[in-house]
């Protein structure tokens, strides 16, 4: 019997039917309104995948789970059906990349070939490069969590933490990345994870199908609404534009590709295109094609099998999905839920279809090594530690040292006051630049000193720092007054007179002003601290408020004209992205700017509160001092000082914490390493990381990389980890010398005592 | 989807009934009052601004939809529960044009079912307010143009937080609009398949031959 002569078969993979759907369902829909007496065979690998129910499935071909399958049994069961011209059209991106690798010439399998996958392979999406798309920023977890970690900052935290093949976490800060990290880790088998940034816009796809190069039909699809996840809920279908139209068909005849594919996009502000995913199957959606009056299934089918497929009309350019109850298939009884856990839904509802464990299974076996050259997106690497570093390392004799211990580092902190003096005297001008070393960041005397010597101002909170600043040399006219507790424990001197106070309140606002009318020395700027309306904080003037704002305009009328009024803010870059630190910074302006209009007070100061990470000091801010000046002065012409806060920027590089080895614990999956440091010497360890060190037998510092050690304090406390997905070297031992770097700011400030008797 | 002939009626009556409205616009005070208002507004669309063509959405989430006093002051507008699609407009404009962008006020008709317009008509007489925005099953409405290339324009409608799109039809979509434009640097504009005669209501659908008036 020849294939004509046979009844068109088709085998449909993917049932799975809920909010984030596989596209076998649509599939079946739009094969059974083109193909009314075709056999339709659902192909799933779990009863709990509930299109196996679809009464357009003339059959189902129900499997075991891909951790019980034996993969080449399985595979020689396939063969058979295609051999027996059957089709097949996978739904599920694991089973498309398996089956590719499996049957590369097989007629009646439509999907795309091996080397067409490497080419849609996340994040890059090489085939993408003559579309008139781009693919947003990536960067693979294979670095080293120090350049992760500036990447996230970059890109304001907005950050997708991808794998390579399916889900996606949005990740809001270190914290959240290193869980999100472990569970994709441990879902897919596998380390070749990316971080990528979040682009703001509408979302748009393409789906079309192709057969051996050609391509066959496409259209464009814009997401009318879409469910919590993201996935489409409802869309309007329309023609691909021309500009995309015609490089697509080119790259389709370059790919050679055969079978279905949807291009996964985000429309910005401003119209640009940003490419997402390049799955090799249809979309979920493809029915809604198929109303649309563009049966792309079918016309894959047609040109697969050369049986002409029944036209469907267009019945509306415009679908949406809706909920439903159908009958259960009787010989596939439904299974009980699972047994409730606490804390989880389990595996077997997230992943129906069991695309973790065919993950798993394929990593295991020979298919690794193809996979990872599929998904090859970086070798491993280890922070790069600052020659300085190393260079003043060598003045210790460790072995006489006790553990653990902070370890102040003279020459790094030396540096980063000089440089960054340098640059503000290179920048003061038409405006006065000026430091404030944020005492809170880390009180100890060498560090006041050194922001002494080279002119800093100090900004201080308390009474308590006050008193400190003024210990070390500091003249009151070189102190910034900020934050709500500034005046406590005890009222200030009235002799003394300040550079700039800013308020964090109205009603301080209202008692200053009320003390400099009777009579006390007033600053040399009087100002406020905003609280910009964007932004969550608990601190400063809340100015979206416009009753508040019309209060604090009153208010600074008031100020006596021997003070000059000035704005503070103060919202830490390296917890909203350097992005979004510069969009505020100009908001800043603006509210400045109308105040100053709207009270008649000119601004004389602005003071930019600190939280810079120490790269992104050097490296992004201070080299942008000058536009950052220029446009204060296009919003505020009557400005004369400008103030910077570095904070953390100059001391977390400063203090290394040297700790000893207690214990290496191998176990099965990672090693453990129990040091005599812990989070009382070391605070921040979770929420940024720490470039650590390992002192080696010949005395050489060597920077660790990647791997699947935990760093593990001391204390009995569960949240007394180090850090996370450390490579140790395999003759680390007892004793030996760690040094966790970067532990010079609010590591130090917030330390504490604890289980030390 | 063409106009059969008893929408077409109706659709030019209702024309006729708005052709001379004009584009709804806040009042300025001589004094502070008002200053205050339009700063303090102009900072707050700076701060929520992300893109310069993103839409000021933040609008919406501090003012409800709902009857509104004419005329009206900037300086009356926060205190105020409820803001008309006239105001949201010309606050949506206002916060488009302090970004150095050029926009334009925009008028709709746009077609809804009878029961919300009875409905509308029974929030705005609770009000005593005038419900003369509505006509049969059909509403008046304002939205605002914005330039983003050369003749192209994009239309937000504030009181949706929403672009909208012309190949929209059926419930709730625009069956004529006009655009404001002063001057006569543009003498015509692009709204997606749709082009556009300035200060000109033309019929967003088909009818077989000239929609505009």
């Amino acid at each position: 019997m020849t294939q004509r002569e046979q009844p068109l078969t088709i085998y449909i993979t993917g049932l799975y039917s809920g909010p984030n759907p596989s596209p076998g369902i649509g599939i079946a829909r739009s094969l059974r309104c083109a193909y009314p007496d075709a056999i339709l065979t659902g192909v799933d690998y779990s009863n709990r995948s509930h299109g196996i129910h679809w009464p357009d499935f003339s059959e189902i071909w129900l499997q075991r789970p891909w951790s019980e399958l034996d993969l080449d049994l399985y595979a020689s069961q396939i063969k058979e059906v295609l051999d027996a011209s059957a089709f097949w059209i996978s739904g599920l991106d694991l089973e498309t990349i398996w089956l590719a690798y499996k049957f590369p010439t097989h007629s009646n399998l439509l999907v795309p070939s091996v080397d067409a996958l490497r080419r849609i392979a996340k994040p890059a999406i090489p085939a993408h490069k003559d579309l008139p798309l781009r693919v947003p920023p990536y960067l693979p977890l294979t670095l080293s969590d120090w350049e992760i970690h500036a990447f996230c900052r970059r890109y304001g935290w907005r950050v997708w933490l991808k794998g390579p093949y399916y889900e996606a976490y949005r990740v809001r800060n270190w914290t959240e990345l290193n869980f999100a990290r472990s569970q994709l880790s441990n879902t897919w088998s596998t380390d070749k994870l990316f971080v990528q940034a979040h682009i703001v816009g509408y979302e748009e796809s393409i789906a079309f199908c192709a057969y051996r190069g050609h391509l066959l039909n496409c259209v464009y699809m814009t997401k009318r609404d879409i469910t919590p996840e993201g996935k489409t809920w409802a869309g309007r279908i329309s023609n691909v534009p021309k500009e995309i139209l015609d490089p697509l068909q080119k790259i389709v005849k370059e790919l050679n590709w055969t079978g279905g594919a949807e291009l996964e996009m985000i429309r910005d502000a401003n119209g640009m295109l940003w490419l997402i995913e390049w799955n090799p199957r249809f979309p979920a959606w493809i029915y809604g094609a198929t109303i649309a009056g563009h049966n792309l299934p079918a016309l894959l089918i047609e040109c697969a099998s050369g049986m002409p497929a029944q036209k469907n009309l267009e019945a509306n350019k415009e679908f949406t999905r809706v909920v439903i109850e159908i009958p259960a298939r009787p010989q596939f009884p439904l299974p009980p839920l699972p047994e409730p856990v606490a804390d989880s839904f389990g595996l077997s509802l997230k992943h129906p279809s069991g695309m973790p464990l065919l993950a798993a299974h394929l990593q295991k076996e020979k298919m690794r090594i193809y996979l990872d050259e599929i998904h090859e997106i970086g070798k491993i690497s280890a922070s790069s530690i600052p020659h300085l570093i190393l260079e003043e390392l060598r003045s210790y004799d460790f072995t006489k040292l006790e553990t653990p211990l902070p370890l102040f580092l003279k020459a790094v902190a030396e540096t980063s006051f000089k440089q960054t003096d340098e640059i503000i005297r290179a920048n003061s001008s038409e405006v006065q630049v000026a430091v404030a070393y944020s005492v809170k960041t880390n009180p100890d005397a060498r560090f006041l000193e050194l922001a002494h010597k080279h002119d800093f101002l100090a900004e201080i909170i308390t009474q308590f720092e006050l008193r400190k600043a003024l210990s070390i040399g500091f003249d009151p006219a070189q102190i910034v007054l900020n934050g709500p507790g500034k005046w406590w424990p005890s009222t200030v001197d009235k002799g003394l007179q300040f550079h700039a106070i800013f308020c964090d309140s109205l009603e301080e606002l209202g008692w200053l002003i009320s003390q400099l009318d009777e009579g006390i020395c007033g600053p040399r700027f009087i100002g406020v601290r905003l609280r910009p309306p964007q932004f969550r904080s608990r601190f400063g003037i809340p100015v979206g408020d416009l009753r508040t704002f019309r209060d604090l305009v009153s208010l600074v009328e008031r100020i006596p004209p021997g003070c000059s009024f000035g704005v503070h803010f103060h919202i830490p870059s390296s917890a909203i992205g350097i992005r979004e630190w510069f969009q505020l910074y100009e908001s800043i302006l603006t509210w400045a700017k109308a105040i100053e209009a709207t009270s008649g007070v000119k601004v004389r100061c602005v003071d930019m509160g600190g939280g810079w990470f120490p790269d992104d000091w050097f490296d992004v801010l201070l080299p942008h001092l000058g536009s950052l000046i220029d446009k204060a002065l296009g919003n505020l012409p009557s400005l004369e000082h400008l103030i910077l806060e570095p904070g953390k920027a100059l001391v977390q590089s400063s203090v290394a914490l040297l700790v000893r080895v207690l214990e290496v614990r191998h176990l099965d999956s990672r090693t453990e390493v129990v040091v005599d440091g812990s989070i009382a010497e070391l605070p921040e360890a979770q929420h940024y990381p720490h470039r650590i060190l390992y002192l080696s037998g010949e005395g050489k510092w060597e920077a660790l990389g990647r791997g699947k050690g935990l760093l593990l304090g001391r204390l009995c406390m569960e949240s007394d980890i180090l850090a996370a997905s450390v490579g140790f070297p395999n003759h680390l031992q007892k004793g030996d010398f760690l040094l966790i770097c970067d532990a010079g700011a609010y590591d130090r400030s917030m330390s504490y005592v604890f289980g030390k008797g | 989807m063409c106009l059969a002939r008893d929408d077409l009626i109706k659709i030019t009556t209702a024309i006729e009934k708005w052709k001379y409205w004009r584009p709804s616009q806040l009042l300025f005070h001589s004094e502070d009052c008002c200053l205050i208002a339009h700063k303090w507004f102009v900072a707050m669309d700076r701060s929520f601004e992300g893109d310069v063509l993103g839409g000021p959405y933040w609008i919406r989430q501090m003012w409800n939809w709902g009857p509104s006093k004419w005329p009206l002051y900037w300086c009356q507008v926060e205190k105020l529960d409820t803001l008309d699609c006239g105001i949201l407009a010309a606050l949506a404009r206002e916060a488009f044009k302090t970004r150095g962008l050029t926009a334009f006020p925009v008028q709709l008709i746009q077609r809804f079912s009878l029961q919300d317009v009875q409905q509308w008509q029974r929030k705005w007489e609770s009000d005593l307010n005038p419900p003369n925005w509505l006509l049969d099953n059909l509403a008046y409405h304002e939205a605002c143009a914005v330039i983003f290339r050369d003749n192209h324009i994009k239309i937000w409608d504030p009181t949706d937080s929403r672009w909208i799109s012309p190949e929209a039809q059926g419930y709730g979509a625009a069956v004529a609009i006009s655009v404001t434009v002063e001057g006569f640097e543009y003498k015509t504009l692009v709204w997606e398949s749709l082009d556009i005669q300035p200060n000109i209501w033309t019929m967003t659908i088909a009818v077989g031959g000239n929609g505009s008036q």
